[in-house]
């Protein structure tokens, strides 16, 4: 019971740069997260068409779109299999919209890892959209959300919404595919002398991709703004193919950090 | 790409290989061509009896399940992208009752795909070929007399306690145990006989079951699936003797399992005895059988050393010692049962020390003591792992806990009262379990204090990797404790005659004091952005080696105490989150604040924030 199935990177020369340059303290968090980004570089460009990554974004877009009326927002809320239940808490209705997600499984096939990464991204963004209007998620309720949600429909907060939702998923997986090596390097002698180190590590890795999501912002308010702009509305599929490009944004961001 | 596996079971059992699959398994109970072995011994007493058809098929299902997950590899250690991870089985299996579980297919195909990851597609034919073996031995009509639970007994710490707690609570558990390999059974009989033994009360009735392949040996040994086998087996026992109760003991953090690295993303770390899980097979089972059954984690809202603690309150500590929670059981010796390394060995070793039982778990019965010696490479990461995720949980708030984990959401749904109840009280357990976990290693620390000053610890052993942070302090934590004195000092007197009115009035207050002490912070900034929220300090140096960020609050009522918490707590996270070290100066000069060590330690536990109350 309670077992835990440890990994490790693959042999091939992409990842072995990742172990290289991790082991070694003369490279930076820059040239770590650059060298790890560009490993996983085919693996997340075929994941942004996978739905278990942009259906979350579609949703988020979706839900604050239509959050200034109680009546669009409880629509939306019902088309993905959610009735507001008796407990009218802020915490339950985040529950389950993940948990409304997490049953598209029928649909969308078996996840990889990054899918399921996905699916963590979402529920933190959800968190923090309510946070961004409430003290806490607890003692806020189901309106409070819809109210939190609206905030992000105008442009300019759109843009930080994509960037909390890309933040969220490429700094998850940044850290899914070092977590398979960072335990090597740490102790005396090792680049992490000790956990703290290492725990510092992975803060400055957090605050590098926020940082790298905030320049993605402008480009997804320009997007959003041409979008409504032509269609009137926002679609899955446009969803989609802005997503391929947003994720390659964001790894030529990363890229250029360390030039 | 998911593997695509056929599984013919039983008589539906065929010739051909079919084309649309990767690879098709027969499985076969009885000849011809038995390949899967599945015997149900009764330990204690002889007894034979039929047992009715829906058990029985609920056990057969349950069995092919189990022996198909070990047929298939799950794609290996490197399959970084999780492609291989997730298989996709197809079993067609004989049921006496076509249409009862036709009724079920689905709600049977999601409870699997939770616990295991995997995908599962489900055919009921008609059984057919010839009547079978009782395979339950129950010789009298009340082969156990007096039992009124199951309780599931693996032989490790948990389900020790399990029996051990039921049995003081004056229930009467009839002990169900799954061996998958000899060493286990001879434990788990030796554990059960000890405890009937010194406890005296209840003989302990033993069933144990064995269900592998007989053909070859398993390809993959994550053995997600056990669980549903477990659970079925307890589950048609309860049946056939009119138990409704069901026990699956198991400590609350384990069967959240929370992800302590990582790359554990979905079922990579286990979901046995998770909240969801059992909740969904109370239901299936319930609906199957026809009639209500209960499955109960009596630990859920326990951390590993509150449970161990039961044993303890039992009278008999020492039982604790022929308990086994070692995930390499073919590697352990009576001597030295548990190898020290594995997740379940590390979590047991620090839960004895915590629940002061080291004199009944002692350390000689680990392979390697993470204490005191040399790990190897796979040691040190399970070690660093439970160690960082203590601190982890330690710094979190609520909102992040809840924010951060999946999982909790999963398990909040199936635990009875609100959503948000349930969501305090795991975090609440996480809380108490961080804490337990770190002062195992504050007293580990104390302990070998002669060793770590002269560094003869283990260079590569926990004492490195955490008792070295202690010699160094972080400049901004000096100039914390200076300015806090300084205020502490100052204010009162500065606002002796009358309080201050305002938080402005406050700030102003302390920019006075700053300037006459000689310390230069800069006033009302910068900016601090995190996620979607900004947020402004009062004051910050940036000549310390890292920034310093203060903010002023002032309790005026009860209402502003409240308000006064909930923003500390938000502005910490976003501070330490930027590698800054907070300090919040709270003017409470009508006591608001009743125990000011207690508020105070709420939130410098977190690490990097400081609390002084002043008056």
């Amino acid at each position: 019971m309670g077992h835990l199935r440890l990994g490790r990177l693959p042999g091939y020369p992409n990842w072995q740069r990742v172990v290289e340059t991790l082991a070694d303290p003369a490279e930076g968090l820059q040239e770590v997260v650059a060298e790890t980004a560009d490993a996983a570089r085919a693996e997340l460009r075929s994941s942004a068409n996978r739905p278990y990554v942009w259906y979350p974004y579609w949703l988020l877009i979706h839900l604050a779109r239509h959050a200034r009326e109680p009546v669009a927002f409880e629509r939306v809320l019902h088309q993905q299999g959610i009735e507001l239940g008796d407990e009218e808490s802020a915490v339950a209705l985040v529950s389950a919209l993940t948990q409304a997600l997490q049953d598209q499984r029928d649909g969308f096939g078996p996840p990889t890892a990054i899918d399921e990464l996905a699916l963590d991204a979402f529920q933190k963004t959800v968190g923090e959209i309510v946070l961004s209007g409430a003290y806490s998620l607890f003692g806020t309720t189901t309106d409070d959300v819809r109210r939190a949600f609206a905030h992000f429909a105008p442009r300019r907060a759109f843009g930080k919404l994509s960037g909390v939702y890309l933040g969220a998923l490429y700094g998850r997986v940044l850290r899914y595919f070092l977590s398979f090596e960072l335990g090597n390097h740490v102790g005396p002698n090792e680049r992490f002398e000790s956990l703290d180190d290492a725990e510092d590590f992975s803060r400055s890795l957090e605050r590098y991709v926020r940082r790298a999501s905030e320049l993605v912002e402008e480009f997804a308010e320009g997007w959003y703004s041409k979008q409504l702009w032509e269609e009137e509305e926002i679609s899955q599929d446009a969803v989609r193919r802005f997503l391929h490009v947003a994720l390659r944004k964001f790894q030529q961001q990363l890229e250029l950090e360390t030039e | 790409m998911s593997m695509r596996v056929l599984g013919r079971c039983g008589s539906a059992a065929g010739d051909e290989e079919e084309s649309s699959f990767d690879k098709t398994f027969d499985l076969q109970q009885t000849e011809p061509g038995k390949n899967v072995n599945l015997r149900i011994t009764n330990i204690t007493s002889k007894i034979v009896r039929d047992v009715s058809d829906v058990g029985r098929d609920l056990l057969d299902t349950a069995t092919y399940v189990y022996v198909l997950d070990g047929s298939v590899r799950r794609g290996g250690d490197t399959d970084v992208y999780g492609r291989g991870w997730v298989r996709e089985f197809t079993l067609r299996v004989p049921v006496r009752d076509v249409a009862v579980w036709n009724a079920r297919r689905s709600q049977l195909e999601r409870l699997l795909t939770y616990l295991t990851d995997d995908e599962y597609t489900f055919e009921f034919v008609p059984h057919t070929g010839d009547p079978e073996q009782p395979f339950l031995e129950f010789e009298s009509h009340e082969p156990f007399p007096g039992a009124d639970c199951v309780c599931l007994f693996s032989g490790g710490a948990d389900s020790l306690a399990g029996a051990v707690k039921l049995a003081r609570d004056g229930r009467n558990p009839l002990l169900v145990s799954h061996r998958s390999v000899g060493v286990l059974d001879r434990r788990q009989k030796d554990l059960r006989t000890e405890v009937s033994r010194l406890l005296g009360s209840w003989s302990f009735p033993h069933l144990s079951l064995w269900a592998h392949r007989q053909d070859l040996r398993p390809y993959e040994h994550t053995q997600r699936s056990r669980s549903f086998l477990y659970l079925s087996l307890a589950a048609a026992v309860a049946n056939e003797l009119d138990i409704e109760e069901i026990h699956i003991p198991e400590n609350g953090v384990v069967s959240l399992n929370l992800p302590k690295l990582e790359q554990a993303v979905g079922a990579r770390a286990s979901r046995s005895t998770h909240p969801k899980f059992i909740a969904e097979f109370e239901e299936l089972a319930s609906s199957l059988l026809g009639r209500p059954l209960r499955v109960r984690n009596p630990f859920l809202l326990q951390t590993k050393a509150e449970v161990l603690e039961e044993i303890k309150r039992a009278g008999h500590p020492e039982v604790l010692g022929l308990s086994v929670s070692c995930a390499r059981t073919r590697r352990g010796t009576r001597a030295i049962p548990h190898c020290g390394e594995c997740s379940q060995c590390v979590d047991r070793r620090f839960s004895a020390v915590a629940a002061e039982l080291e004199r009944y778990d002692p350390k000689e019965r680990y392979d390697c003591d993470i204490f005191t010696e040399e790990l190897t490479d796979e040691g040190r990461k399970q070690v660093e792992a439970y160690v960082r995720a203590a601190r982890r949980f330690e710094a979190m708030s609520i909102d992040d806990f809840f924010s951060e984990h999946r999982s909790v959401s999963d398990a909040a749904d199936c635990m009875g009262g609100t959503v948000s109840q349930a969501i305090e009280a795991l975090y609440d357990l996480h809380q108490r379990y961080a804490k337990q976990t770190l002062q195992v290693i504050e007293k580990q620390i104390v302990a070998h204090a002669p060793a770590v000053a002269r560094g003869a610890h283990p260079r590569r052993g926990l004492l490195a990797l955490v008792a070295d942070e202690r010699l160094h302090r972080v400049p901004a934590a000096v100039l914390g404790d200076k300015i806090a004195k300084l205020l502490a000092e100052t204010l009162p007197i500065q606002f002796q005659s009358e309080p201050p009115d305002s938080e402005k009035q406050l700030q102003d207050g302390i920019e006075a004091a700053l300037k006459s002490g000689g310390e230069r912070l800069r006033r009302e900034g910068p900016a601090v952005s995190y996620s979607l929220v900004e947020t402004i300090p009062d004051f910050s140096s940036e000549e310390a080696r890292s920034d310093l960020y203060v903010e002023a609050k002032l309790i005026k009522n009860r209402q502003s105490l409240r308000d006064t918490i909930h923003s500390m707590a938000r502005a910490s996270s976003y501070y330490v989150d930027e590698g800054a070290r907070a300090l919040f100066i709270v003017y409470d000069t009508d006591r608001h604040i009743k125990d000011d060590a207690e508020f105070a330690e709420e939130f410098e536990k977190k690490g990097g924030v400081q609390v002084t109350v002043i008056r």
